[in-house]
């Protein structure tokens, strides 16, 4: 049995600042991390490893610094790791992402099931898990909060609105999962040393046979047409004055005011 | 009739109050797809074009709601007879066939699960591009096309796309607009359309959907949400906040923060990486504000933030800062609130 | 100041009100206290209304205190002292007013590369005061201090340039007793340079006393003096609810957390190999690392929820001081449990469990003193107070110096 992981490299979030003056964002620092519910995705992945003795393979696509969150995948108990880099990938959107990656898979697989986080952190769109498994033909189940794994098939719990529905499909699938299906251990340490010196092979668009008209900016349908940082900050009323008790009544009377109580 | 067509994929959702939804559970159309309908006639008008809502696999009882709030044509796709219900992989196959069939320029859905799953696996199969939670759409006057704006890196930059292919899809956030308006003069068409069995097997199977009960208020739907963090020192402390809003009837949320230490369940996450809400009235309390928290409440129409910390990035985009201790304030707040209701009678 | 409590009458507090300004004056119902809030000023004008004050509390016989927890007196309120005075970076000394919260000192201190060096009392978070003096009160980074004394003199005692050892005693006493002997208006403080790069490693042992001989055995060597060593009983845990962060550490008697800094990732990424293997040889089961902010995030909910099951509502108390490798055992010996110690920068805090309550207490103080011998033993202060001390009284993290 093969497990095949889709891992992402995304800025850190946390050292986002607010600029006072002018209510947008600037990123302070810049180190880069495993995508969360990536990490999810590999720890759901090496606990099936476990279980059935599957080979877990990692595949990321990204500059070649994205080899550092494949690393940490291998320290965390994957098998193999592969990283699709190159100019032809530059630029692509979603669905383009998605042809490059589902190519990798068809070739370094066959897989018997394909794991992804439920979205990124940084493009935030969900969308490119279920676009690899609609491109490969699989069944997709997505927000996946617990999943057992009985034979051939698999019994899955998915998040909706207003509570969850329980699920059953046959392998082959792809999976997308949500944060609190597991919580990451933290690697050992010799695994974390064993993958600093790991060589990672590197796939470009030759080593898939995908037309370049398909891949990057150029076979990608959507383009960002304008970028702006929208004006959040607020012209704040204080209520400092004896520990904020005045700001108490102003706000029952905001609420009788609309009508909320 | 060769008009250009905007389709809207309607919202349904289980309204059975019971925990396990069978095939008698009766469907409804969630609120969402009024929100869609609006945008869907803003659109049409801008490109000449009609409005077509299609129910993907789902039949209700009634349709008038959905053409006095300005479907031109609801169109319903047979579902699985017998089924529990359709899976988001037989919407999915519903959705595209429509689509190779009426060809509309542009079709829209809600940003929820069941939207975000089918979209992509249409998109994919389709080869056109899929814009995701979009909090605004319009027409480029100059070419027709369809922008969409949605946030990217938590809100940090917002970012107008544009898509060569077509359709073009998008998905939107849910609660980004108002619904639209109930005109009972409008007029519109109901086509039912009989889809084989062969298109609507897939290999996953949904077995049944169960309530969550622990959310009496739904975080994403609720007028108010009164949502606690670390500020509130522990537990005991982010109990008051689920007092508080039980006097509102809000809905509760958590910093992620809060939810890490466990005081409140992941449900409950309002951020990046919980939920988007945008309630009338957001009280934080005892929260520093983040980033990752503010992406998932900066949209909220009122916003009142408690805090013993004056320098707390929360402030910035709170409409009134109330300096103070937490877990003084909040008691004596339920009690201001718990009176006035009283007096109300 | 509780001396004899002397009666508020009008004529005080108009006097006051002339001192300061009626703005800054607010009398309590009945006169039972007067809140006055001197503004900080410049540096100087502001001490002086300070003595002011303390000489008009002393010629109406009323006490002052900064606490606010003296019926009948005057409460002083400094809660405008909160800012960083100046950051004298070739002395590598802070002159810091006493209300600054410590988390903003710190993220200023990070813009200029700056740090105020790791210590076991610096507590990060904001807590109600803010007050730095809390954090500060022993350590041995304080290099001096400036205060009123209740007489309204001011004094300073120290300063960028360090100080003999009876300025910096008395300095420590200031600090520590939080008030009675005088009014801090500055605190001098030893900066130190932020390490860029750290990463931690986790290390579990099979029984807590292996974890523990392995902290003092590592806290020993030269080349990992810059690290800063915890070590958790985990045994404790064993009945406590699950916490999910600890499933995959389950099954370990006693965890060690490493904080390894360094100037490049090179230097840091040499140290924790070198000391995961230190860490093997010590009998640990296995060695964890956590150099990313994802599992770094990880360790510290592993600390956040050993501390809140640990102090189980009320937080342990703390003892600081010098690094003694047989305290831990004679804490043991004094009916007290040992849940978290921590060795950093020389010194050594223990948290003790089941401290304050019986008599407990003063048979361990007593053994330290027995122990570490009359001159190296924790500071007199804390032998003489800990033998006067009554049970209900709290240890906090004070090295030598306790409060009531």
């Amino acid at each position: 049995m093969r497990i095949i992981v889709l891992v992402k490299q995304v800025p850190a979030t946390d050292n986002v600042k607010m600029d006072e003056k002018t209510g947008t964002m600037i990123r302070a620092g810049g180190d880069n991390v495993v995508n969360p519910t990536d990490e999810n995705a590999v720890t759901e992945a090496v606990r099936l490893k476990k279980e059935t003795g599957a080979e877990v393979v990692a595949v990321s696509m990204g500059p070649e610094a994205a080899q550092q969150a494949l690393r940490e995948a291998y320290a965390m108990g994957v098998d193999r790791c592969l990283l699709l880099s190159g100019r032809a990938f530059a630029g692509s959107d979603t669905i383009a992402t998605a042809r490059a990656l589902a190519a990798a898979v068809q070739k370094a697989g066959p897989a018997d099931l394909v794991l992804a986080g439920e979205r990124a952190t940084d493009g935030e769109t969900g969308q490119t898990g279920p676009m690899v498994g609609a491109l490969l033909g699989l069944p997709v189940v997505t927000y996946v909060q617990k999943l057992v794994l009985t034979g051939d098939s698999l019994e899955l719990e998915r998040i909706v609105e207003g509570g969850f529905e329980r699920v059953v499909c046959p392998l082959p699938a792809l999976v997308t999962v949500v944060k609190g299906i597991n919580q990451p251990p933290i690697p050992p340490l010799h695994l974390k040393l064993r993958a600093k010196k790991l060589t990672i092979p590197v796939w470009g668009a030759d080593d898939l046979d995908l037309p370049a008209a398909e891949l990057g900016l150029g076979g990608s349908p959507t383009r960002v047409a304008r970028i702006f940082s929208p004006k959040l900050s607020r012209a704040t009323v204080w209520y400092r004055e004896n520990g904020g008790r005045e700001g108490l009544s102003a706000l029952a009377d905001w609420l009788t005011g609309e009508g909320l109580l | 009739m060769s008009q250009a067509r905007v389709l809207v994929v309607a919202e349904d959702r289980v309204s059975t109050r019971g925990r396990v939804y069978t095939t008698e559970g009766v469907r409804r159309v969630n609120r969402v797809t009024y929100e869609l309908l609006n945008r869907g006639r803003d659109l049409a008008g801008k490109l000449g074009a009609g409005v077509d809502v299609v129910l993907l696999g789902v039949a209700l009882d009634d349709y008038t709601e959905l053409i006095q709030r300005g479907a031109d044509r609801v169109l319903v796709l047979s579902g699985p007879a017998g089924a529990v219900g359709p899976t988001p992989g037989q919407r999915a196959r519903l959705l595209e066939q429509l689509i190779r069939e009426e060809e509309p320029v542009v079709v829209i859905a809600a940003a929820t699960t069941t939207g975000r799953t089918v979209m992509p696996l249409v998109a994919a199969r389709l080869k056109t591009g899929l814009t995701a939670d979009c909090t605004s759409l319009d027409i480029d006057p100059g070419d027709q096309a369809l922008l969409q704006t949605r946030p990217a890196i938590g809100g940090n930059i917002m970012a107008t796309i544009k898509t060569r292919t077509r359709p073009q899809m998008a998905t939107v956030r849910p609660r980004s607009a108002p619904p639209a308006e109930r005109d009972p003069a409008r007029q519109g068409q109901v086509v039912e359309r009989q889809y084989g069995e062969d298109l609507l097997v897939t290999p996953e199977r949904l077995v049944e959907f169960i309530r969550d009960v622990t959310q009496e208020v739904d975080l994403e739907e609720a007028d108010i949400v009164v949502a606690g963090g670390k500020g509130l020192g522990d537990r005991s402390g982010f109990v008051l906040v689920e007092k508080l809003a039980g006097v509102l009837g809000a809905a509760v949320g958590a910093s992620r923060d809060a939810v890490e230490l466990g005081w409140a369940g992941y449900p409950h996450q309002v951020g990046l990486s919980g939920k988007t809400v945008a309630p009338r009235l957001y009280l934080a309390v005892g929260i520093s504000g983040k980033i990752q928290h503010l992406a998932g409440m900066q949209t909220a129409r009122t916003i009142v933030a408690i805090n013993n910390d004056p320098g707390a990035q929360i402030f910035q985009v709170a409409d009134m800062g109330i300096v103070g201790d937490a877990l003084e304030l909040v008691p004596a707040l339920i009690e201001k609130i718990a009176a006035l209701k009283a007096a109300k009678g | 100041m509780s001396s004899v409590a002397g009666v508020i009458d009008a004529a005080l507090a108009e006097e006051l009100r002339r001192l300061l300004g009626t703005a800054n004056v607010t009398a309590g119902q009945g006169l039972q206290t007067i809140q006055v809030r001197p503004a900080p000023a410049a540096a100087g004008t502001g001490a002086a209304a300070i003595a002011g004050i303390l000489k008009l509390a002393g010629h109406h016989g009323v006490g002052v205190s900064t606490a606010g927890d003296l019926p009948g007196g005057i409460e002083l309120r400094l809660d405008q002292w909160n800012q960083v005075v100046a950051v004298d970076r070739e002395n590598l000394c802070l002159t810091v007013q006493p209300r600054a919260v410590t988390r903003r000192v710190l993220d200023r201190l990070a813009e200029e590369g700056l740090c105020l060096p790791p210590d076991p009392c610096l507590k990060p978070g904001i807590w109600a005061g803010g007050e730095v003096i809390a954090g500060y009160a022993a350590t041995r980074r304080v290099l001096g201090v400036e205060a009123i004394l209740p007489d309204g003199c001011p004094v300073r005692l120290g300063g960028p340039l360090g100080a003999d050892q009876l300025e910096l005693g008395l300095a420590r006493l200031i600090l520590g007793t939080g008030g009675p002997l005088g009014v801090v208006t500055a605190l001098y403080l030893q900066l130190g340079y932020l390490a860029p790069v750290s990463a931690i490693l986790l290390a579990g042992f099979a029984q807590v006393e292996e974890a523990r001989s392995a902290l003092f055995a590592l806290g020993g060597r030269p080349e990992m003096a810059g690290a800063c060593f915890e070590c958790l009983d985990f045994s404790l845990l064993v009945d406590g609810p699950t916490c999910d962060h600890l499933l995959s550490y389950a099954g370990y008697g006693g965890m060690l957390i490493l904080e390894l800094t360094g100037p490049n990732l090179e230097v840091v990424e040499e140290a924790y190999a070198r000391a995961g293997s230190l860490c093997r040889e010590a009998g640990a089961l296995e060695v964890l690392a956590a150099d990313n902010p994802a599992a770094r995030q990880r360790v510290k909910k592993v600390r956040e929820y050993f501390m809140a099951f640990v102090g189980s509502g009320n937080p342990p108390a703390y003892l600081t001081g010098p690094v003694r490798r047989e305290w831990p055992d004679l804490a043991r010996a004094g009916g007290l449990t040992v849940p978290y110690c921590r060795l950093e920068g020389g010194t050594l805090c223990l948290a003790l469990a089941g401290s304050a309550q019986g008599s407990a207490l003063p048979r361990f103080l007593a053994g330290l003193d027995r122990a570490a011998g009359r001159d190296e033993a924790v500071p007199g202060v804390l032998a003489r107070i800990g033998q006067a001390l009554d049970p209900g009284a709290v240890l906090t993290a004070a090295s030598g110096i306790l409060k009531g």
